[in-house]
């Protein structure tokens, strides 16, 4: 017997059936339901799949088929073409174009990058985390922080890259620009630079960037490119050019106007300017403003992993709050918070957008020399390439996009392999 | 060596000192993400206001005029400034590759979480990490060397013709729609798993199937979750720039057809600073009123998918 008290039973037949469905067809769609969803994400791995299929067949593909003779000719052929690739600046031709110069830019621009980032969100993890303050002003504070760091972290890219042209770049439109700074230090010697008859380069000094052009003199002492002094052998128009070879390097044709020149200007390794210009500190200082939530999130997550028994056991020992910070939670968060900036950094070595507003579609041909150096990266030279017109650069693209990737694996893997290692549980 | 400091007072007049000092560093650092919102957003609006003090240049052409010809001519006169090709180039990337994106990736956090044994987890979760972390640039390229082609393929197969131009917004679009589909997933599925095991209990306990437990019980619970994950992924297709870059052309235009290039915001700004043009001219200008429209979409849309994850979200513990 059935109570209705107990439960609702709905008597006429058909109007139960148009209530429910029937048991066996509810089990059919579940079962139909559950097959769909794992086809649809194992579109994931298919999607990885083709994308990486895309990359390596266009990206050894073309390297593979321009090699030609027996099995072994080919392979030394295809190791050479990638060495070569690896070692040489871009080039008008596709055929011995390569990224070195991208990747030491990449390396400038990447530990300028870290190096701010860190320090600065390291330490405002630390700030939210451990010094939650209890006046309530300061506590608005706090929280206003977190909000806001919150949503930093979804601004685009792109924008911090036109704020970083805005602050670091052009400096607010300060009077200077990278030919005239308005203060700068490091500079080793400022030279008038000509081409000798012997394809040497000559360098006379000048007193400053904007100085007069000396006058060359027969027998005055130049320098040359390594910067050893000698004798100027200066030449009238018309007359023979010498032909011993070390005289040649050091010959000079004396025309009315003087020699084709430019002024080379001898930057120390520790060169800096006002304003910084398209440079390397420019470039890494923006993508510190890009990485900068992600670092902070990240070691917040690891500072707030810390069980609050070990702080309690560490202040009821009477140490101060920084005290615990730094004996206890800073020690055991290093994990995720080295985890952390990792992917933090490769993140950072993939952006291409802000980079793009810092240095511009610029052709460099050698790695940066100081932080005041123009630069490009591996992502933008890639873009460079994938958005030239030529079909042969699209290939070069994807070899670019194989360094790239990994290069990115291996920080990857060294992120698990750091969080695997040294995460204690510490619960 | 805490206890002998304390006891010394002038040992812990030194360490109070280095206490004060510390957090007082530690608090600037906090500070500098205030100012750099502060900067960001001064920088914004005192180089749009430039741009709108400019005499030829009206609030109501900029928010009216259906042309966006920056570059065309040298004067001011003959350019046009009227900000809708872009939102519209925008909108249209976002409209495919959130259709994209959302379905999948809402149906592969419910297999996740819901369904998957867990060795078929370990191959996914690592696959859609890795397409996580895979740089923009690199869907670039893909969106151009491969989506676009498969595309033209697909169009030949129905219509006997190529409909696809080399630059369109339909790849664009799908590229991005993959970049996002990591983002969805795992927000979505951390979403998922937040329910508690009860709630999913009680559903089956009432004969409720796998379907009915997933459709109707699990994914009401997490809605508000699912939709902050959705509005975050919003805001990055907004803001992604490279692929757009590369794959969608530089032509604004006001259309419904995704066969055709389009120029998104984010694109205009990358076509400016990548040094087309002199800098300093009105059309250099124009480039931050448009990162000014950007900044705002994307922050109301951040802000927004914050508030209703802390608002909505249904606390079951």
């Amino acid at each position: 017997m059935k109570t209705p008290s107990s439960h609702v039973f709905i008597l006429d037949p058909q109007r139960r059936a148009k209530l429910t469905k029937p048991a066996h067809l509810r089990h059919h769609w579940s079962v139909v339901f559950v097959i769909f969803c794992s086809v649809v994400a194992t579109l994931s791995l298919v999607v990885l799949a083709t994308l990486l299929y895309d990359i390596f067949a266009h990206g050894t593909g073309h390297i593979w088929r321009s090699s030609e003779g027996s099995l072994g000719q080919r392979f030394s052929a295809f190791f050479s073409r990638w060495s070569a690739f690896l070692s040489n600046p871009p080039s008008q031709s596709a055929d011995n174009a390569g990224i070195f110069p991208s990747m030491l830019g990449t390396i400038w621009v990447c530990a300028v990058c870290g190096l701010a980032a860190l320090p600065l969100g390291v330490a405002t993890a630390i700030y939210l985390e451990e010094f939650k303050p209890k006046r309530k002003l300061l506590r608005h504070f706090h929280g206003f922080v977190q909000l806001n760091i919150t949503n930093l972290a979804g601004v685009p890219s792109v924008v911090y890259g036109i704020i970083g042209m805005t602050v670091f770049v052009m400096m607010f439109q300060s009077p200077g620009d990278v030919q005239s700074p308005v203060l700068e230090f490091g500079i080793n010697g400022i030279y008038d630079q000509y081409e000798s008859e012997g394809l040497r380069m000559l360098r006379v000094p000048v007193e400053s960037r904007d100085a007069e052009v000396t006058a060359l003199q027969d027998g005055m002492t130049v320098y040359d490119a390594q910067g050893t002094p000698k004798e100027l052998n200066l030449i009238a128009v018309g007359e023979r050019v010498p032909d011993d070879r070390e005289l040649r390097r050091r010959t000079l044709i004396a025309i009315p106007d003087g020699p084709p020149r430019s002024r080379y200007i001898d930057e120390a390794w520790y060169y800096v300017r006002i304003p910084f210009g398209r440079s390397v500190l420019a470039g890494g200082l923006t993508l510190m403003l890009v990485v900068l939530p992600i670092v902070i999130i990240s070691s917040q997550e690891a500072v707030r992993a810390v069980p609050d028994s070990l702080r309690e056991a560490a202040l009821g020992m009477g140490c101060t709050r920084w005290q615990v910070v730094r004996k206890v939670s800073l020690p055991a968060s290093i994990p995720g918070i080295m985890t952390g900036s990792i992917l933090a950094m490769s993140r950072a070595i993939g952006e291409a957008a802000p980079i793009l507003m810092i240095a511009g579609v610029v052709y460099i041909k050698s790695p940066p020399g100081n932080l005041m150096d123009s630069f490009t990266v591996m992502p933008l030279q890639i873009y460079n390439w994938a958005s030239d017109s030529h079909r042969e650069f699209h290939d070069l693209a994807a070899s670019g996009i194989i360094v790239l990737l990994a290069i990115l694996l291996v920080f990857n893997a060294s992120a698990v392999i750091i969080r695997q290692k040294f995460q204690k549980n510490l619960g | 060596m805490s206890a002998s400091a304390s006891r010394n007072p002038r040992n812990r007049a030194v360490q109070s000192f280095q206490e004060f000092w510390i957090k007082t560093s530690l608090w600037l650092s906090a500070a500098f993400s205030i100012a750099l919102t502060v900067v960001i957003l001064l920088i914004l609006l005192g180089e749009a206001w430039r741009f709108f003090a400019d005499d030829s240049i009206t609030f109501g052409e900029f928010f009216g005029s259906l042309e966006w010809t920056p570059t065309v001519g040298s004067t001011p006169e003959s350019k046009s400034f009227g900000v809708w090709p872009l939102v519209c180039g925008t909108l249209i990337v976002t409209v495919i590759a959130i259709g994209i994106a959302v379905p999948l990736g809402l149906v592969t956090a419910i297999f996740l979480s819901e369904y998957a044994p867990r060795r078929v987890r370990a191959f996914l979760k690592p696959a859609l990490e890795i397409l996580a972390g895979i740089p923009t640039v690199v869907y670039g390229f893909f969106a151009l060397t491969f989506i676009t082609p498969s595309l033209n393929w697909v169009h030949r197969l129905f219509f006997g013709e190529r409909g696809f131009g080399a630059f369109n917004a339909a790849s664009a679009g799908i590229a991005v729609g993959i970049l996002c589909l990591p983002i969805i997933t795992s927000l979505t599925e951390d979403a998922l798993r937040a329910v508690p095991r009860s709630l999913r209990e009680a559903a089956y306990g009432l004969g409720g199937t796998r379907f009915e437990v997933a459709v109707r019980v699990v994914v009401p619970a997490a809605l508000s979750g699912i939709v902050s994950a959705v509005l975050l992924a919003v805001a990055r297709t907004i803001g992604e720039t490279m692929i757009v870059a590369l794959a969608a052309g530089s032509t604004p235009r006001i259309t419904a057809d995704p066969r055709e290039g389009v120029q998104t915001m984010t694109g205009f700004m990358v076509q400016i600073a990548g040094g087309d043009f002199s800098n300093f001219g009105i059309e250099y200008l124009s480039m931050y009123a448009v990162a000014a429209v950007l900044f705002a979409m994307t922050f109301a849309l951040t802000l927004l998918g914050h508030r209703i994850r802390v608002r909505f979200r249904e606390a079951y513990q």
